[in-house]
């Protein structure tokens, strides 16, 4: 690429704001004598239709090849710039309001120097840039919902009523997860099979959605939009034959036959054949419509998908390893889900008045066990006791707490409860003992009250958490999601709390957090909107994903290892290669390679390093020190373009340049911006947590530590390099970091490769 | 020895009162209550959990540390409490008496040769130099 390019310069005055501090006419007049400018225009409007016109005629009039337009942040007028008649990728921003008139006006003679250089240094950019045109990928109208639990249903319903095919696969051989073993839920205290039923019928009635019980998944390969899927269904060894007569429950030895509740679905029933006795098929031979077949075969389904919906649930939390409550050990110790089944089927055990003490955070905010609070546990103690209360108002039930957590209106409940006669007590009780047959014993410290309490009950209920099912664990590296500390699916809980960290594949219900029956059916809702934008029949991408070079690779796999979103794979000559649909374009593994092979379509290494080459280290003289900054796009960019919305000042001893992620940013640029004589280097993330990109802005603190300590090796000073969290409303901050940061140049002096 | 005393790791006490639910001693004086000696040290009040007599009565069964769920070593706390106490010179009369026996006879108990007597036992000679014996032995294994 030569000086054969044809380069228009369009310099916007914005009516004053940028030429009463910065001399464009004489930035124009420098700019033309520069090789390959064709044209440079000035105005006062260069958003205007007018302008924009203008330049249009003039790509027709000269054949320009790309356009460089200094004027506002590229963050406004975006669209307006982006219909110049070349593609848009040709097209280049220089900030010069912003981040050079707005923040040096007490400065016009510098700020005209800095407009310059950023003049310079952008003009390399839109030089080595490359024309990208949209691709049209095929995507199914499909869903794969995992799990037909209350969110999984939610899901499916959602997606099927949008005309979309649904596959829904259930592990167990009934859908409803746990709910359906619910005696009710709260805050309506509904008994499931209300709920339930209602949502079966809509799947019954709804040919758009596939139902597969006692399956689960194989494989997952493909891509967004086109996800393939292996499913092992294990038998039923009962068909759709079934009249429900019930007489193999009658005649089964083992107890192996499962049979339907009213409400269940599918309404037929399955036989366990891991309870079935050798050679026994009495079943078989007593069902009058021969709907038995005990040597059914594992089926194995292959379908193909879209998105994928994950509501893979929860698993009670076993109390068991808390031995000093006894659970297992003691008659009567039971866990909240057992208490549900009891209020479900064993209503005389509450015939005569019972006293029953319930124990909250049994295992949850528990460093050892569970160290989040389970959500739900308050309002289901509560739930059960007010159940006690309306069932016999003699009934005596005690609550021992940490803290009761009731939030919004559930509160309602709370008071409920305490209008109905539960008792409250602040204290949790340390050791369960069994004093006579039937009765638990126990001593508890009331901590509001300051005295010790001594009580008998007939029945002690363990309120026990939620922990992360082992489905969720299982798919974990099936799919190629993250798990958080708890296991949990991982997310921007914030912003995006249904995406996964896998394009395409969202979460739903109890697999991501804790949470209560309405929050899941939210939660289903939310996720099965996101699959709706992967059902247009095509998607349309940018090809802007990470190339590697693969004349410069040399497969050390570190892009694989470090990329947060798992986008990359072998392609068929063994070289790593992002796939398109995966890639979230945050460039982590440009800044990460070793080699510096990977370059993003909208930056790539080649013109980080022209750019570095044609920036002018000493356009402020020779004695002022000059940084470069590398400004993540997300956050650090633009907390710096609020300097200049602000008008906050800071010496114009600084440039930045704008990169997706502090990530992206690659240490032989670093070393390129040292070696070229640039005193000093800002490689601005998000706060950690923050980040966009996961780790992007952790591993860039990282690497910048290690080229640091290379500085120090080389007698360099190694705060000529710095890594800083800037969060998106941090300017003031930033333009403090700027200032301090030049007058420790001053001191340091020179960068020794200044030459 | 301090170690344990850090605060930060304090503020994780949410006051659920298990230490003192299960505490043996709470059963026989109410006044010892592991979860307000905690609250206290959190909230600053060392001194007051120094000059209070109650930190001495935990026995350092430990069941406290076991069963806290955010994981606070409640006994190595009073524990260092005690220390402090002494530093600072709050030490309860009892102790100081208790102190002074040891010193003097080598025991907590001192022989009481007419009690031995009543109860048929034959009477036991007293060998006043059994503490420096003791502190001759220590100064060697030094």
């Amino acid at each position: 690429m030569g000086n054969d390019i044809k380069t228009g310069i369009y310099l916007c005055t914005c009516n004053g704001e940028i030429d009463k501090v910065i001399d464009v006419d004489s930035l124009a007049k420098e700019a033309s004598e520069w090789p390959g400018i064709i044209t440079v225009h000035k105005d006062a409007f260069l958003c205007s239709d007018d302008a924009i016109r203008k330049v249009r005629e003039d790509v027709k009039e000269f054949g320009l090849d790309r356009i460089l337009i200094a004027a506002c942040s590229p963050f406004f007028k975006a669209e307006e710039f982006s219909g110049l008649g070349i593609n848009k990728y040709l097209v280049e921003r220089v900030n010069i309001r912003e981040q050079c008139s707005r923040v040096h006006s007490n400065d016009p003679e510098n700020a005209t120097k800095k407009a310059k250089a950023m003049l310079r240094v952008f003009l390399e950019k839109v030089k080595y840039s490359h024309p990208l045109q949209l691709l049209q990928l095929p995507s199914l109208r499909s869903a794969l919902v995992i799990g037909g639990g209350v969110a999984g249903i939610n899901a499916s319903i959602d997606i099927a009523g949008t005309d979309n095919e649904v596959f829904l696969i259930e592990k167990n051989p009934f859908l409803g997860g746990r709910v359906a073993g619910f005696h009710k839920y709260f805050p309506r205290m509904c008994p499931p099979s209300c709920g339930l039923e209602l949502m079966f019928s809509k799947i019954k009635s709804n040919p758009n959605v596939h139902v597969l019980t006692s399956s689960e998944i194989d494989t997952i390969s493909g891509s967004p939009g086109n996800f393939e899927v292996l499913i092992r269904t294990s038998p039923r060894y009962v068909n759709e034959v079934c009249v429900l007569c019930g007489k193999c429950l009658e005649v089964c030895p083992q107890n192996a036959v499962v049979y339907p509740e009213g409400f269940s679905y599918p309404g037929i029933p399955a036989i366990n054949r891991e309870l079935c006795a050798v050679d026994c098929n009495k079943c078989a031979e007593i069902c009058p419509v021969d709907a038995i077949d005990l040597d059914e075969d594992v089926k194995v389904n292959n379908i193909k998908a879209g998105a994928i919906v994950l509501a893979t649930g929860w698993e009670p939390f076993d109390p068991a390893p808390i031995t000093e409550l006894g659970y297992g050990r003691l008659e009567n110790v039971v866990t909240n889900m057992e208490f549900e089944r009891i209020a479900k089927k064993q209503k005389t055990f509450f015939d005569k008045p019972k006293r029953v003490a319930f124990i909250q955070c049994v295992g949850s905010r528990d460093e050892r066990y569970l160290s989040y609070c389970s959500d739900v546990c308050c309002m289901v103690s509560i739930k059960q006791a007010l159940f006690l209360k309306e069932t016999n108002p003699d009934n005596e039930v005690y609550i021992f707490y940490n803290d009761i957590r009731t939030p919004g209106e559930y509160e309602e409940l709370y008071q409920k409860a305490r209008k109905a006669g539960v008792i409250f007590i602040k204290g949790i009780p340390s050791e369960l003992k069994q004093s006579e047959p039937g009765k638990i014993s126990f001593s508890v410290f009331d901590t509001v009250a300051g005295e010790r309490l001594d009580i008998t009950t007939d029945m002690v209920v363990l309120a026990t958490g939620m922990k992360p099912s082992q489905g969720t664990i299982d798919l974990k590296d099936k799919i190629g999601i993250a798990l958080n500390k708890n296991n949990f699916i991982e997310s921007h809980i914030q912003c995006y709390p249904q995406d996964t960290q896998r394009n395409a594949v969202f979460s739903a219900g109890c697999c991501r957090a804790p949470m209560d029956v309405s929050r899941s059916i939210e939660s289903a809702g939310t996720a099965a909107i996101k699959t709706l934008r992967f059902f247009n029949n095509c998607i349309e991408i940018t090809p802007d994903n990470p190339i590697v070079n693969t004349l410069k690779c040399d497969v050390c796999k570190r892009c694989i290892e470090e990329c947060p979103f798992k986008a990359y794979f072998f392609d068929e000559k063994g070289f790593p290669k992002s796939d398109i649909m995966k890639c979230r374009r945050c460039g982590v593994c440009m800044g990460g390679c070793p080699l510096a092979a990977i370059s993003l379509g909208e930056l790539s290494i080649e013109q980080l390093s022209e750019m570095i080459d044609a920036f002018d280290r000493a356009y402020l003289g020779e004695d002022e020190p000059v940084i470069l900054g590398f400004l993540c796009k997300n956050d650090a960019y633009r907390a710096v373009d609020d300097a200049g919305l602000k008008g906050i000042k800071y010496p114009p001893n600084f440039l930045g340049i704008m990169v997706p992620c502090a990530g992206a940013v690659n240490g032989a640029i670093i070393a390129k911006t040292i070696s070229a004589g640039v005193d000093g280097i800002i490689v601005a993330g998000c706060p950690d947590n923050q980040c966009h990109y996961v780790q992007g802005s952790r591993l860039a603190k990282a690497r910048l530590t290690d080229i640091s300590n290379k500085l120090r090796e080389m007698y360099l000073e190694p705060e000529r390099v710095r890594f800083i969290s800037i969060s998106r409303d941090e300017s003031e901050r930033f333009t403090e970091i700027v200032k301090e940061y030049v007058e420790e140049l001053k001191k340091m002096g020179r960068n020794p490769l200044r030459i | 020895m301090y170690k344990f005393f850090d605060r930060e790791k304090l503020k994780y006490c949410y006051q659920c009162g298990r230490c003192s639910s299960g505490c043996d001693i709470n059963r026989l004086d109410i006044s010892f209550q592991p979860h307000r000696l905690l609250h206290l040290i959190s909230m600053g009040a060392i001194d007051k959990v120094l000059k209070s007599d109650t930190i001495w009565k935990c026995t350092t069964c430990f069941t406290c540390s076991e069963r806290c769920p955010q994981g606070i070593k409640v006994t190595e706390i009073l524990w260092t409490a005690r220390a402090m106490a002494v530093k600072s010179n709050y030490i309860p009369e009892l102790l100081i008496t208790q102190k002074d026996i040891l010193l003097r006879t080598g025991r907590l108990i001192p022989m009481d040769n007419k009690k031995r007597e009543k109860s048929g036992l034959t009477a036991i000679q007293e060998e006043p130099s059994v503490v420096d014996r003791i502190f001759e032995i220590a100064e060697k294994e030094k």
